[in-house]
Order: structure tokens, then C-alpha cells, then sequence
């Protein structure tokens, strides 16, 4: 776009109509689905869902099962985006039996769960459900983000049913960007918090507020939120695909879920600010976490240029499992972009389908 | 001191101030139609205390460097401001007495916590406002450096790329500095403080009125999470033995 484009009237006038028609015509972004690959519930206990996603290849899944897990702070939503550039359809057009859990919409009543209940509890209940309704004897589990620490957590201490480990951008050492040139901007303002102040605050609202994070997630990077609704949307007003994964996109930041209060307590004191995953000193069940008895094989992604979960962070889990089954895949991204981008699509499904046939 | 000694008239004590109290006072008594006398000692009367306050206000300010006198505004409007004002509020405010005048104190510490959440609001915009500053004169500094004629007319995304390259450049720098940091810890625990005043509140409301008060509902349900768990720990020791419930 040139200039000269922008700064005539005319032209500038006829994309912002272009853009209001397109948002009249979605009704503001309503009509657009997201997750909208056909799935069905086959478990759920309260807001705790799992389904199973139809299988899209033809005869008998050849690969799987492989359970996805997000994190509390963003939808599992995110993996199936839209039609395109959905991992979830990658992984099913290549034959996966694929499951994904929803941790639903926690609300003050549930603001007494920590890890315990999510890592050990809640997965281990779906974990079953999913080997009852796959008839499988092990799952693979694919965790995301904080969906990666339960999933890590669980393999650990759950060895005969979990047959491998995908992680993506998941924190394992969360100060291992304290010494690089870029520490990360959210674990610095996470470390520069004491921690009375940082349980007060989600205390405050009995959870961690999704807006909240929703806000300090804008927050990392402000030139580009604000150039995202202004200049970047007048600059794709004429392209009706571009404005609708735009739509997407914004309908999956805009569901932030809340965290529920005691694992948001865990998961930023004894994480962010304790690191206590790492130096096997976090607790869950009682029991301290070792992350070294992670006995099946680890694909481990992560984005290159992630800036919420830096890549030391994530990369820190290959000296734990140092002589066993573990490979690392770099995306060269940031952290949502491993699993929207188009350049993932290309990277991430492909590589995981691999590891999949290989793993058996 | 000694009884009988000499007695200065310039300590800046209160003895000092009683003292020219009871001059004045016999100097009305003996004086008559001497005014002249009675005029002398109600000057000295408010001499002394004159020193007197210049003290109190010097030991405010050894105990709080940098503080106001007694009468700075800034002792009133903060609670954590300094004179001998301030040190009044404080003693006020802190009290947790059965006295009648509990309301009034609450009210008094919302109004100090919300000014001290205004001025952190107000440090926060200002760093926040100073990036976003530097963050234009990066930007314009990168534009005069870039420059060349073919560049005379520059194309608009190249120029938005510019921009938004400088400004999170700048404002990612700004944010991870102490000064920042420190603004932002500030005011999260301005804000907590307000929310807490606000919610002691509506709790003493909801008390009034009978409805349940937050508190009681996180107890309910922290009860019914604790239940949940124990449920699950007999469950599991069932499955182990191999029994039904009941059984």
C-alpha cells in the first residue's frame, strides 16, 4: 500500500466502508466459527470436557491416541483456529485418533483447584475416559503452554499410561532467560512482584482474571496491539480472508478464561517467582515433582521468537532428560504463532505426525 | 531540671508555652489598667509557641526525612506524608478503638488510600508517557538517519513497520526498567488496598442487610472442594481393596 493510497480521502474512505460492511456482515465478528472441526464429548465432570474429534482420513486412525491439553490462561480452541491452518485438521488428515480436553469456565466456586487437582486429578480422570473410549492401553498427551507443565507433570508420575510427550512453548525452567540478553518482559514483571503482593492480587478476585491477563499480554508489546486495530485493520479492509482470521484471532483473545485462584497462586509464585519445577522442589499430590522420571519419548517445540515463554525456558527440559528420547523442534515464530501461523502449518503438524508414526 | 533553676524561655518545650500561659494569666490578674504588660506577655505567649511548633515539626522531619511542617497540606492528603499533621492522621487512622467514631475513620482511610492510588496512577502514566516520548524521538531519529532521496516518499507500511519497531523497542525497554517496575508494584498495591476498603464495605452492608458475605461463600465452597478430595482419597483406597462402597 502506498502512501498516496492512504492519505487520499477518497481511497481511505472506501476502505473503512469496505471494513464496516464486512463487519456488518459477520455482525461484528459473531458469525465467525472458531474449533469448528466436527468433535464429540465422550467424558465430562462439571465444566471439565473431553472430545473426540471425527476422523477425517479414511479406514481406522493409524496414529494416536494423542490427547490435547491447553493451558488454563488461553481455549484449546487456538490448535483449531479455522479451516487452513488448523493443526488439529493436519493431525487428523494424517490418520491421528485425536482427543482434546476443555477445562471450561472456572468461576469463583472453583478457586480452591491447584495443580494438584489439574496435573493429577482432572487429567488422570480424562486420561482414563480417553483409554475406556480408545480401547488403547497408553496416550500420548499434547500440552500447550501451562497445558504442557500438567501434561509433563503427569507424564512423570504416571508412566504406564502416557506413551509419549509433545510440549509446546512450555515453561519448564522459568529463570532461564533471566540471564540472557532478552529476558522475557512477563517473567520480569512477574519476578519483580513479592509474592504477598502477587497472591493479594488474585486473591482480589478469588482467580486470576482472564482479562487480566488478557491486558498484560497487549501490554508486552503496545506499538503493535494499537497498529493491530487501527492502521492494520484499515490496511487488510479489502481482503475479506485476511479480516476473517483477523476475527478468528480476536475471538480467541477475547476468551480468556479465569485461572482458578490456587493454581494461579502455584503458577506464579512457586513457578514464576520460586521456580520450583525445575530444582524437583514443586509438590503435586503430595508428593514432589521429578521431572526426570519422564520415562516416554519428548518432542519438545518451541517458537524462536517467543516472547511470552522465552525459548531457554522451554529448551531447559533437554539436559533433564539428557541420554533418553527426546528431540526439540524450533519454530520460527512467536508463542501463539506456533500453532496459527501458516509457516507452523508447513513446520509443527507435519513434524509432529513423524514423531507420531515413530513413537508407534 | 532543678527546682528554683532558672527557667529559659526559648526550649521550645511545653513547659515553655505553659509557662508564658501563667505570666499572661498573672499579668491579668496584677496588672489592672496596665496594658502595656498584658500586651508584652500575650506576644511572648505566641512566641513560644511558635518555637514550640518549629520544634515538632523539626522532629517530624528527623523521623521522616524530606517531610513537611506541621501545617504542609501534603500530611492531611497522604497517608503516608509526614509532619506533625500527618503524624496526627496517622494516629487516628490506626486506632482500632471501640470508640464512636469508627465510620468516620474508615471513610478517612478510603479517602487517604484513593489519593494514594491516584498518585500512583499518576507515576505510572508518567513513566508510561515518558517512553512513549522517547519512543517518538527514536522513531524520528531513525527516520533522519534512514533517509536518502529514494526514500523521499516512503511507503506507508514500510513506515508502520518503522514505527511500531521503535516504539516497542522503546517501550519494551521502559517496561523492564526498575523505574517501571517499581511504578507498577506501586500501584497493583494501591488498587488492592482500594478494593480491600470497598469490599470491608459492602461486606459490613451485606452484613446488615443479611445476605452472605464473600468470605462466607469461599468457605462453602473451599468446604465442598475439601469434601471433594476426601471423596476421591476413599474412593481410590476402595478400588484398592476391591470392595464397593457400603460393602
Amino acid at each position: 500500500m502506498s502512501m498516496a493510497a492512504v492519505t487520499d480521502p477518497a481511497a481511505m474512505a472506501l476502505k473503512v466502508q469496505a471494513l464496516a460492511r464486512h463487519l456488518a456482515a459477520t455482525r461484528g465478528g459473531a458469525t465467525v466459527e472458531i474449533a469448528a472441526t466436527p468433535k464429540d464429548e465422550v467424558w465430562r465432570q462439571g465444566r471439565i470436557s473431553l472430545h473426540r474429534y471425527r476422523p477425517v482420513a479414511e479406514g481406522q486412525p493409524r496414529l494416536g491416541p494423542v490427547l490435547i491439553l491447553h493451558g488454563l490462561i488461553g481455549r484449546q480452541s487456538m490448535t483449531d483456529l479455522e479451516p487452513g491452518r488448523s493443526l488439529v485438521q493436519s493431525l487428523l488428515e494424517a490418520g491421528t485418533d485425536l482427543f482434546v480436553l476443555d477445562w471450561g469456565n472456572a468461576t469463583r466456586a472453583d478457586r480452591f483447584e491447584d495443580f494438584t487437582d489439574f496435573a493429577e486429578y482432572h487429567l488422570g480422570d480424562a486420561v482414563a475416559a480417553l483409554l475406556r473410549a480408545s480401547g488403547a492401553a497408553k496416550t500420548a498427551l499434547f500440552g500447550i503452554c501451562q497445558g504442557g507443565v500438567f501434561a509433563a507433570i503427569h507424564a512423570a508420575r504416571h508412566p504406564d499410561t502416557v506413551k509419549g510427550l509433545v510440549l509446546g512453548v512450555t515453561p519448564i525452567d522459568f529463570h532461564a532467560d533471566a540471564e540472557g540478553a532478552r529476558p522475557g518482559l512477563l517473567n520480569r514483571w512477574v519476578r519483580s512482584l513479592p509474592a504477598d503482593l502477587l497472591a493479594d492480587l488474585i486473591d482480589d478476585q478469588g482467580n486470576l482474571s482472564g482479562q487480566l491477563t488478557g491486558a498484560l499480554f497487549q501490554q508486552l508489546a503496545p506499538a503493535r496491539t494499537l497498529a493491530k486495530y487501527t492502521s492494520g485493520l484499515v490496511a487488510m479492509a479489502d481482503d475479506a480472508e485476511a479480516l476473517d482470521t483477523f476475527l478468528r484471532m480476536e475471538k480467541w483473545l477475547a476468551d480468556l478464561p479465569d485461572q482458578p485462584g490456587a493454581a494461579a497462586k502455584q503458577w506464579l509464585i512457586e513457578l514464576y517467582l520460586e521456580n520450583r519445577l525445575v530444582r524437583g522442589a514443586f509438590t503435586v499430590a503430595g508428593a514432589p515433582v521429578d521431572l526426570s522420571a519422564i520415562a516416554c519419548p519428548v518432542l519438545n517445540i518451541y517458537g524462536r521468537a517467543d516472547h511470552i515463554i522465552p525459548p531457554a525456558c522451554s529448551r531447559a527440559l533437554g539436559p533433564i532428560l539428557a541420554g533418553r528420547d527426546y528431540q526439540e523442534l524450533a519454530v520460527p515464530t512467536g508463542h501463539v504463532g506456533v500453532f496459527v501461523s501458516r509457516r507452523a502449518r508447513d513446520t509443527v503438524a507435519p513434524a509432529v505426525t513423524r514423531w507420531l508414526e515413530r513413537i508407534g | 531540671m532543678a527546682a528554683g533553676a532558672a527557667m529559659p524561655d526559648d526550649d521550645g518545650g511545653m513547659q515553655d508555652v505553659l509557662r508564658q500561659w501563667g505570666e499572661m494569666s498573672r499579668g491579668l490578674l496584677e496588672g489592672g489598667e496596665a496594658a502595656e504588660p498584658l500586651r508584652a506577655r500575650c506576644e511572648a505567649l505566641f512566641a513560644a509557641w511558635g518555637r514550640f511548633a518549629r520544634t515538632w515539626a523539626e522532629a517530624a522531619g528527623a523521623g521522616a526525612p524530606g517531610a513537611g511542617g506541621p501545617f504542609d497540606p501534603a500530611g492531611w492528603m497522604d497517608a503516608g506524608g509526614a509532619g506533625g499533621w500527618g503524624d496526627l492522621w496517622r494516629w487516628f487512622g490506626a486506632a482500632e478503638g471501640g470508640d464512636p467514631w469508627r465510620a468516620e475513620r474508615d471513610a478517612l482511610r478510603a479517602s487517604a488510600e484513593w489519593s494514594a492510588y491516584g498518585r500512583a496512577l499518576e507515576r505510572y502514566n508518567s513513566v508510561m508517557a515518558t517512553a512513549w516520548m522517547k519512543a517518538f524521538g527514536r522513531f524520528a531519529q531513525g527516520l533522519a538517519v534512514g533517509s536518502t532521496a529514494a526514500e523521499e516518499t516512503p511507503d506507508w507500511a514500510a513506515m508502520q513497520a518503522r514505527w511500531q519497531a521503535a516504539a516497542d523497542a522503546e517501550l519494551a525497554s521502559a517496561q523492564g526498567s526498575e523505574e517501571f517496575l517499581d511504578a507498577q508494584r506501586e500501584l497493583i498495591r494501591a488498587r488492592l488496598a482500594c478494593a480491600a476498603l470497598l469490599r470491608k464495605r459492602v461486606e459490613g452492608l451485606a452484613q446488615i442487610l443479611g445476605l452472605p458475605s464473600r468470605a462466607e461463600i469461599d468457605s462453602l465452597h473451599e468446604t465442598v472442594h475439601r469434601m471433594g478430595r476426601e471423596l476421591r482419597a476413599l474412593r481410590a483406597r476402595l478400588d484398592a481393596t476391591g470392595k464397593e462402597p457400603g460393602g
